[in-house]
C-alpha cells in the first residue's frame, strides 16, 4: 500500500513542524528496530510491536504475540482501524487521518518526549541473548536428542529384538552401543538373528550373544555354534578338583575389536594363573607346576607321546593265524590298537619295530651320495608335521631300495610277505622250467641296498629233479629273505620265526608303526624354525635333531626344553625369541585333529 | 577481574593437580600388560573411565557453581581455575581410556563430545585472556550504556540541527538516524555488520523515487552533507552544515566503538552457547556410554 507517514515534532522553539515521508509497503510495521516503518522508542515496546495492514477495504492494526497498543483508550491487541482512531504505544501517539489523494492511508506520529538514552539502547539487539540462540534450549535439544539416540531407542530395539521382530533400518539399534566391529562370522550371527527369514547384513541383534541385560554373555550361547569344542578339563575331572567352576568362553575370548586380538586373550597370566599357584586346588589330578618357559621358572621337561604295541599282542605280532589271508583293514585294525604313551623325552625309546640307521644314511662316504633329511622328510602343509615316511613314498623312491632278488625276477611287493613268497616260488618255477621271457633287466640306479645281485650264487647245488630244486631254491630265497640271518625284508623289518612247517606262515614280519607327531596336543612350526640364528637347512635340522649320530630307529631324536630354552624365554630379552604359553599349548584339546593325524599315523 | 589470574590462581595450584592426575592416569595405562589389550574393558580401563566420568560431572558442577555469585570472587577464581585445568587433562584420561581405540559408535560419541566440549572451552579461555582487554580499551574507561547515551544525545542534536538545513539534509540526516542499525542477528554481532540505511535525494530508483542507500559507517551521510557544505549560498547554512558533520562524524566515531563492543561481546559468549549444551549432550552421552557398557558387558 501507498501510506502517508506525517511526522509531527515540536523544536526546541516550541514550534511544532510536521514532515511527511510516504512508504511504499506491504504493511506499516511499528517497533523498536531500526528497520520499522516507524521506529518508536520506549521500555515496554519490541523490535517488532505491531503492523497496520489493509483487510479487505479497511485497515486493521495487529499486534506481536504477547503485545498490546491502545486504541482509543483500549487496550487491544487487533482492531480495525477509522480515520480518527487514535493509538497509543509505550507513550507515542498516532493518529489515523484521511489519506490525500494518491495515498492508501495516513498516519500521524507524535513521538513522546519521555525516550531516554536507556529506552534508545534497548531498540537494539546488542547481547546474544536477544537473538535465537539460547543455551537452555541448545542443551534441551543436544541432551535429549543424544539421550534417545544413543540410550533410549538402542534400548527400546533390544525389547524389540527379543520378541524376534526387526528394528527398522533407517533407527538407530542397540548396535550403536557395540564397542568395535565383530569378526566377520560374528556379524552373520548377528545378522541372522536380527532378521532370521532374511540374512540382510545391514540388520543387527546383538541378542545372539547378549541374552539379557547386565548378564554377561552366557556359554550356551557360544556353544550354539561352537558345539565341537571340548572343555579344557572333562567335567567329571573338574568336579574332582578344588578348581571351581570353569571360567566362562568370554572370559578368553574377546571379540568387538574385528579380530586384531585374534578373538582369544593369549596372555600367559591366564594359564599361569592356574598352574603355577593353584597346585592344590587340583586334587587328584596330576598336574605339573608350570610358572614360565624361561630358564629359572617351573616346566616340565617335554614328554612325547610314542605309540607302543599293546600287551596282549600276540608273540609274533600276527595279524591272522594265516598270513596270506590277512587283509589290509586287518592290518589297520591292529595297529589301531597301539596305545599312546608318554615318556620324558630323555628316557623314550621308539618301539616302531622297523631297523633303520639315520647317521648311516647320513654317511656320504657310505651311501656314495650325499642325502639330507628333506631327501626323505617332506613337510606338511602346516608347516609343523612330515608327510609320513613310507616304503613306497619314501625309501624306494628315486629307486634307493628296489626288492629285488634277481635280476631277472620281478620286484618283490611291499607289505604282503605271503605275495612276496608266491612271486619267489613262481620264479624259481619259470626259471627250471626255462622260461624264454627271463631275462636280466637293466640296473636303474647304484644306490642299492641289498645289493645282492653280485652273490647270487646259490651255494648248495640242487640235485633234485625240476620242480622240487625249484622249490627247494625258493625256500632258500625265502630263508634268505626273511630269516634270522638274511638280508633281504629282515633287513629293515623285525620279523619273527614260528617254526612252523609251513613255508608261508614261518615267517611273520611285525608290523611297523611310525610316530607321525610326538606332541599332539602342542604346536610347533618346523617351518619357523629353518634359520635359527646363524644356522639354516641341514645344519639347523641337526642342531635340534641329532640324527647324524643315531644308529637305532629306537631313538627318539626330540629335543628336550633345554634346548628351546637356548634360544627361547617367555619374556622379551636380549638375543632371545619370546614364546607364550598358546605359542606351542592349545586350551582346547582339538579331537578332530588328532584324529586325522591319527589316521595318517597308520599309513 | 576473574578472568586475570585463572591460569595463575595460586601458583597455578591445579596445573599441579591435573598434571599429577595424568601422570596417576598414564602410570595406570602402562600397567596393562599380560591379560588383556589395552582398553576400556581393563581394570585400569573402568578405573580410567570412572576417574574421567567424575571429573567431567564434577566440571559440569563447577559450571554452574561459579556462577553462582554469592561465593567470593576468589572462590570464583578457584573454581575456575580447576574448571580449566581439569577439563584439559579429561581429553588425556579419556584418550588412555579408550586407548585410542574409535569406531562409529556412542562410545566414541562421548569422546567426540568431549573433545568438542574442551575445545569450546579452550577458545573461552583464549576469549576470556584476549578480549575483556579489548573492550576495556575500546570503552576508554566508560561503559556500554555511557556510548549509547552519548550516541542518543548525539542524535538529538543531529535531529535539531538539520531541522533548520534543507529538507533534503534534514531527510538524509534524520533517515540517517533512525536507519543506523546497531547490532542484530547472530552473525550482524558476530561479523559486526553495519546495516544502516539512508535517504539520499540524489540517490534514485527508475521511477525516480528517492530509495534507500546503504550507509555502513555513516560515511555515505557524511559524505552526502560534507559535499553540500561547499555548495551552501548563505553562511548560516554554511554553519548549520559544518555543525551537523561535526555531529555526524563523531556519531561515526561513537558507533564504531558500539560496534566494537558488540562484537567483542559477542564473542566473548559466543562459545558458551556451543560448550553448554554440548556439556549437555556429553552427560546424555556418558549416562548412555556407561549403562550400555553394563547392559552389554
Amino acid at each position: 500500500m501507498n501510506a502517508l507517514i506525517r511526522s509531527l515534532r515540536t523544536g526546541a522553539d516550541g514550534v511544532t513542524e510536521s514532515q511527511d515521508a510516504e512508504a511504499r509497503v506491504d504493511s506499516i510495521t511499528i517497533g523498536s528496530a531500526a528497520d520499522c516503518t516507524i521506529q518508536l522508542l520506549g521500555r515496554d515496546i519490541a523490535a517488532r510491536h505491531a503492523s497496520i495492514a489493509r483487510t479487505g477495504a479497511g485497515f486493521r492494526i495487529r499486534c506481536a504475540p504477547g503485545r498490546q497498543v491502545r486504541v482509543n483508550d483500549a487496550a487491544v491487541a487487533v482492531q480495525p482501524l477509522e480515520i480518527g482512531d487514535r493509538i497509543e504505544i509505550g507513550g507515542h501517539r498516532l493518529r489515523v487521518i484521511a489519506a490525500p489523494a494518491g495515498f492508501d492511508f495516513a498516519l500521524e506520529v507524535q513521538l513522546s518526549g519521555n525516550v531516554d538514552a536507556r529506552d534508545f539502547e534497548r531498540a537494539f539487539r546488542t547481547d546474544l541473548d536477544q537473538t535465537w540462540l539460547s543455551r537452555r534450549a541448545g542443551a534441551w535439544i543436544l541432551g535429549v536428542l543424544t539421550l534417545s539416540l544413543a540410550l533410549i531407542i538402542p534400548l527400546e530395539s533390544y525389547f524389540i529384538h527379543r520378541h524376534g521382530r526387526a528394528t527398522p533400518s533407517a533407527l538407530p539399534d542397540d548396535s550403536w552401543w557395540s564397542a568395535g566391529p565383530l569378526i566377520p562370522a560374528h556379524q552373520l550371527v548377528i545378522a541372522a538373528h536380527a532378521n532370521p527369514a532374511r540374512h540382510d547384513p545391514a540388520s543387527k541383534s546383538c541378542n545372539a550373544c547378549h541374552e539379557k541385560l547386565f548378564i554377561h554373555v552366557q556359554d550356551p550361547a557360544c556353544k550354539q555354534c561352537h558345539k565341537s569344542v571340548m572343555d579344557h578339563v572333562p567335567v567329571a575331572d573338574l568336579a574332582r578338583t578344588k578348581l571351581g567352576a570353569a571360567p566362562r568362553c568370554a572370559q578368553c575370548h574377546r571379540d568387538h575389536d574385528g579380530g586384531a586380538s585374534l578373538l582369544a586373550l593369549r596372555a600367559d597370566d591366564s594359564c599361569v594363573g592356574c598352574h603355577a599357584d593353584r597346585h592344590a586346588a587340583f586334587g587328584p589330578l596330576e598336574v605339573a607346576i608350570v610358572s614360565g618357559f624361561s630358564r629359572g621358572n617351573a616346566h616340565p621337561p617335554f614328554s612325547v607321546t610314542l605309540f607302543k604295541p599293546p600287551a596282549d599282542e600276540s608273540p609274533d605280532g600276527s595279524v591272522a593265524a594265516d598270513q596270506c589271508v590277512a587283509s589290509d583293514k586287518d592290518l589297520a585294525d591292529q595297529l589301531a590298537q597301539w596305545l599312546p604313551v608318554r615318556e620324558p623325552v630323555k628316557q623314550a625309546h621308539d618301539e616302531s619295530r622297523l631297523k633303520f640307521s639315520h647317521k648311516q644314511h647320513l654317511d656320504e662316504a657310505q651311501m656314495h651320495a650325499r642325502l639330507e633329511c628333506a631327501s626323505c622328510h617332506t613337510p606338511e602343509p602346516d608347516g609343523e608335521h612330515f608327510v609320513p615316511v613310507t616304503m613306497g613314498r619314501t625309501c624306494a623312491t628315486g629307486g634307493c631300495h628296489q626288492l629285488t632278488f634277481d635280476a631277472r625276477a620281478p620286484e618283490l611287493p611291499h607289505g604282503k610277505p605271503c605275495e612276496a613268497m608266491f612271486v619267489i616260488e613262481d620264479f624259481y618255477a619259470r626259471l627250471v622250467s626255462g622260461d624264454p621271457t627271463l631275462r636280466p633287466k637293466p640296473r636303474e640306479v647304484a644306490l642299492r641296498l641289498p645289493d645282492r645281485e653280485q652273490t647270487q650264487a646259490i651255494t648248495k647245488p640242487c640235485e633234485s629233479p625240476g620242480f622240487a630244486c625249484a622249490h627247494q631254491r625258493a625256500e632258500e630265497e625265502i630263508t634268505r629273505q626273511f630269516g634270522p640271518k638274511g638280508s633281504g625284508c629282515v633287513s629293515c623289518h623285525m620279523v619273527r620265526e614260528t617254526q612252523g612247517p609251513d613255508i608261508y606262515n614261518r615267517y611273520r614280519v611285525m608290523p611297523v608303526r611310525l610316530t607321525y607327531d610326538y606332541f599332539p596336543n602342542t604346536h610347533f612350526r618346523h617351518q619357523d624354525h629353518l634359520v635359527q640364528k646363524d644356522l639354516s637347512g641341514q645344519d639347523a635340522c641337526l642342531s635340534c635333531h641329532p640324527a647324524n649320530k643315531s644308529e637305532s630307529s629306537a631313538d627318539v631324536l626330540i629335543p628336550d626344553i633345554d634346548k628351546c630354552q637356548e634360544c627361547h624365554s617367555d619374556r622379551p630379552i636380549v638375543d632371545q625369541v619370546a614364546v607364550q604359553c598358546v605359542s606351542c599349548h592349545t586350551y582346547h584339546p582339538l579331537p578332530i585333529m588328532q584324529a586325522s593325524r591319527g589316521a595318517d599315523a597308520k599309513q | 577481574m576473574i578472568h586475570e589470574g585463572i591460569l595463575r590462581y595460586r601458583h597455578a595450584r591445579y596445573l599441579w593437580v591435573a598434571l599429577g592426575l595424568l601422570a596417576l592416569s598414564i602410570a595406570l595405562f602402562a600397567t596393562q600388560r599380560g591379560l588383556r589389550p589395552a582398553g576400556g574393558g581393563t581394570w585400569q580401563g573402568y578405573t580410567l573411565g570412572t576417574l574421567g566420568a567424575l571429573i567431567i560431572v564434577w566440571l559440569s558442577w563447577l559450571g554452574i557453581r561459579k556462577r553462582r555469585y554469592g561465593v567470593g570472587s576468589h572462590d570464583v577464581a578457584g573454581w575456575t581455575s580447576a574448571h580449566v585445568y581439569l577439563g584439559l587433562v579429561v581429553v588425556a584420561i579419556a584418550t588412555l581410556h579408550c586407548a585410542a581405540k574409535f569406531g562409529w559408535n556412542i562410545h566414541t560419541l562421548a569422546y567426540a563430545l568431549t573433545c568438542a566440549v574442551v575445545l569450546t572451552g579452550i577458545f573461552g579461555i583464549y576469549a576470556y585472556m584476549s578480549f575483556p582487554g579489548e573492550l576495556a580499551e575500546n570503552r576508554a574507561g566508560g561503559s556500554r550504556s555511557a556510548l549509547f547515551a552519548e550516541l542518543y544525545a548525539l542524535d538529538q542534536q543531529g535531529r535539531e540541527v538539520a531541522r533548520h538545513c534543507s529538507a533534503s539534509i534534514d531527510t538524509a540526516a534524520k533517515s540517517a538516524i533512525e536507519r543506523t542499525v546497531i547490532g542484530g542477528g547472530v552473525l550482524d554481532q558476530l561479523l559486526g555488520r553495519d546495516r544502516s540505511t539512508v535517504l539520499l535525494d540524489e540517490i534514485t530508483d527508475a521511477s525516480g523515487r528517492t530509495r534507500l542507500a546503504a550507509n555502513t559507517d555513516q560515511q555515505a551521510v557524511i559524505d552526502f552533507v560534507a559535499n553540500r557544505v561547499a555548495r551552501a549560498d548563505k553562511r548560516s547554512e554554511t554553519v548549520n552544515l559544518e555543525r551537523l558533520v561535526f555531529i555526524l562524524c563523531r556519531r561515526q566515531a561513537v558507533l564504531r566503538r558500539i560496534h566494537r563492543d558488540i562484537r567483542l561481546h559477542a564473542w566473548l559468549k559466543a562459545w558458551l552457547y556451543l560448550h553448554v549444551p554440548l556439556t549437555i549432550a556429553l552427560l546424555a552421552a556418558l549416562l548412555a556410554h556407561i549403562l550400555s557398557t553394563f547392559f552389554y558387558w
